[in-house]
This record gives C-alpha cells, structure tokens and sequence, in this order.
C-alpha cells in the first residue's frame, strides 16, 4: 500500500499536482508550473514547487533525470504512480459521496 | 544578468546540502518565472521550511543538540547515583571484610568472605549494566565462573575449583576496586553537580525569588533590587548551568574509561563483541 500525503502538510496539494502532471510525462520546474496552471488556473511558487519536490523525490514518488543546461526534468516512478492511482481512487470515492449527497438535498 | 545574481542570492539561503540538489534546477525556474514580489515571498518560505527540515532531520544540529543534551542529562542522573551507590558499596565492603577478616582464625569468617565476594562480583556485574546504559561504556561480555555445570553432581570438590577459579579471576580484584573507589569519585561528583545545579538554578531562578521574598537578595555581595537585575542574574544562572554540561559530560567520560577498563581483563574468559554492541552478562 503506497504511503499517501497526510504527512506532507501543506505540501500535499501541490505534491498532488506534480505527480498528475508527470503521469503525462517527464517535465522540469517551469513546464510543471505551466502544466498546473492550465489544470487548475494557478500558478505554484517556486519555493512551493520545489519543497514539494524534494518531499515527492524523497520518498521515491519521483526521480531527476539528467540536466538539460542546468534545467532539472523530473519523472514519475512506479511508486509515484501506485500512489497516485490510491489517491486518484479515494479521492473520486470522496466525489461520489458528495454528488450522492448533493443530489438528495 | 541582474536577475540571474538575484535568483543566485534567493537560492543561497536554502541549506548547502540541499542547494547541492536542487539549486540549479530552482535558479533556472526562478529566471524563467521573474522575479516578482508573490515569487520571491513563496521561495523565502520555502527557504525557511527548507532550514527547518535540515536542522531538525535525524543528524541535523537541532537533533544533535537534543541528543546531546539527553546524553549530558543521562549522565548527570548516573553520576548523582554514584554518590550513594558508592557509600552503600563502600559500607558493605569495609564491613564484610573487616568481619570476614577478623573471624577467620574461628573459620566463621572464610563463607563471610566468600559471600561478600560473590555479592560484590554481582554488584559489578550490575554496574556493567548502568554504566552500559548510562553512560554508553562499551565493555566485553564477561563469562561468568559457572559454581555448577549441567549434568554433574555438585560436590565439594567442585565447589573448590570454582572458588579458586573466581579468586584468580583477576576481574573479581578490579572489580573490588571499582566500587571501593566509586566512593570519593561520588563524593566529588556529588560536589560538583550539586555546586552547578544549586549555583545556576538559583540565578536562574532569581527572576521569581525576587518576586516572592520579601527580605533583601544578594548575589556574591551585590543586591538584587531591581527587575533586571533580576533578569540579568536568571541569563548568568543559563551560562552557568550551560557551563555545567562540558563538566557533567567530562566527569562522566573519566569514569566510563574507569568502568571500562577495571569492570572487564582481557582473558580467555571473555568474548569481544563488534563495535558499536555492548551487551553485558555475567
């Protein structure tokens, strides 16, 4: 069973972010922040993106490629997306219920 | 070009370590994003959560710090046992000898001796414990001098061998030593602790004193008369009790050398383990 967020704190949103834009392909910093923001419509600090990173790389969720001039490409593992999948299942589980519940009121 | 030496100075705020890894990748994406007030905000932040996490991971200062201060404290505790430990150990030998001694020419007195000296072999066995414990002493398992084996009768001869083979054991005679002399090592830790302990908690404690007591304060011939004076006297009482743990941890390191090398003889008796193990029986 994959380790979940709980534990990143505020992190976990954004490490939820990066993973599901990795599951699209291996991308350094700036394109992560460009990809996040057409999915959701913000733009995710630095600081944040890379506190995150470190957390995700960490616990081996992701990895770093090799540098492309100084730019740091990341990708998703087989771990990162074990975790990913588990989130991605509670989190709809999460909508359903709300749908359920909305549509009763 | 000025923007690149800005992102530069954001970046060197982050942990060497860390910098190591992640410090180019974060410079590019600073001079990719500009540098705006919201940017510079959100990496400060991380910067910091950055330093918190170094100093507070396992091996960071912060988790050394706290390591050091629960071994110091560890050791404090030990070496205030050794003050009564060492005169229980010192009563109870200097009693069982001299009696032992001084009934021997009527033969009552040789079992006296002979059970003080087992009592005081098991004594040190349980000082290899706490010092073990305690004060981190690394010292070899000891094989203990079996008083019966498996399968043979106990017998009076037996019973001889062993006891001559317990006499030239020459730990049963250092380990004599060790807890005759745990006495005025007690005595003096006992001192010390007490003189630091009494010293900076008082000063330390000044702050309230002044507030309760209705008499005069004097601190080395000056009066307290003043609130910070009196918060003056409680940082002197910090320094001193800070100074209090180089002394608490030197006192303890003498005496864990003094455990180590008198508790335990390199013989044949015993077994060495690897480094970093320090089980003890006996």
């Amino acid at each position: 069973m994959p380790r979940g967020f709980a534990d990143l704190g505020r992190f976990s949103e954004p490490a939820l972010l990066i993973l599901i834009s990795l599951a699209g392909g291996p991308k350094h910093g700036y394109a992560m922040t460009d990809d996040i923001e057409q999915m959701t419509g913000e733009r995710l600090g630095p600081g944040t993106l890379y506190g995150a990173l470190s957390r995700l790389e960490e616990r081996g969720l992701i990895e770093a490629l090799p540098q492309e001039q100084r730019r740091q490409p990341f990708r998703i593992t087989a771990v990162g997306q074990e975790t990913l999948r588990a989130q991605i299942a509670s989190l709809e589980a999460m909508t359903l219920q709300a749908t359920r519940r909305l549509a009763a009121t | 070009m000025n923007m690149s030496m800005n992102a530069a100075r954001l970046v060197s705020l982050y942990p060497a370590a860390w910098r190591e890894r992640y410090g180019d990748g974060l410079t590019c994406l600073l001079e990719d994003e500009g540098l705006s007030l919201r940017v510079i905000a959100d990496t400060l932040f991380g910067a910091a959560d950055a330093q918190l996490r170094a100093t507070t991971a396992h091996g960071g200062s912060m988790h050394r710090f706290t390591h050091y201060l629960g071994r110091s404290g560890l050791s404090a505790l030990y070496l205030l046992l050794t003050f009564p430990l060492g005169i229980g150990y010192f009563i109870f030998l200097v009693t069982g000898i001299a009696v032992g001694v001084s009934l021997s020419i009527t033969w009552v007195g040789i079992p006296i001796l002979v059970a003080t000296m087992l009592i005081w072999w098991q004594l040190a066995r349980m000082e290899r414990l706490l010092t073990a414990w305690m004060l981190d002493a690394r010292i070899p398992v000891i094989r203990a001098v079996a008083w019966t084996e498996p399968g043979r009768p106990r017998s009076i001869a037996t019973a001889w061998s062993m006891l001559k083979q317990q006499v030239q054991h020459p730990t049963t005679w250092k380990s004599l030593a060790y807890l005759l002399i745990e006495f005025p090592f007690g005595l003096l830790a006992f001192v010390v602790l007490v003189f630091f302990g009494a010293f900076g908690g008082s000063l330390l404690a000044m702050p309230v004193i002044y507030q309760v007591t209705t008499e005069q304060v004097q601190v080395t011939g000056m009066t307290v008369d003043r609130w910070w004076e009196a918060a003056l006297c409680s940082l002197a009482g910090l320094a001193v009790l800070a100074l209090a743990l180089p002394v608490v941890n030197g006192l303890a390191t003498i005496w864990r050398r003094v455990a180590e090398s008198l508790l335990t003889t390199r013989t044949e008796h015993e077994v060495e383990l690897p480094a970093g193990e320090h089980l003890v029986s006996a």
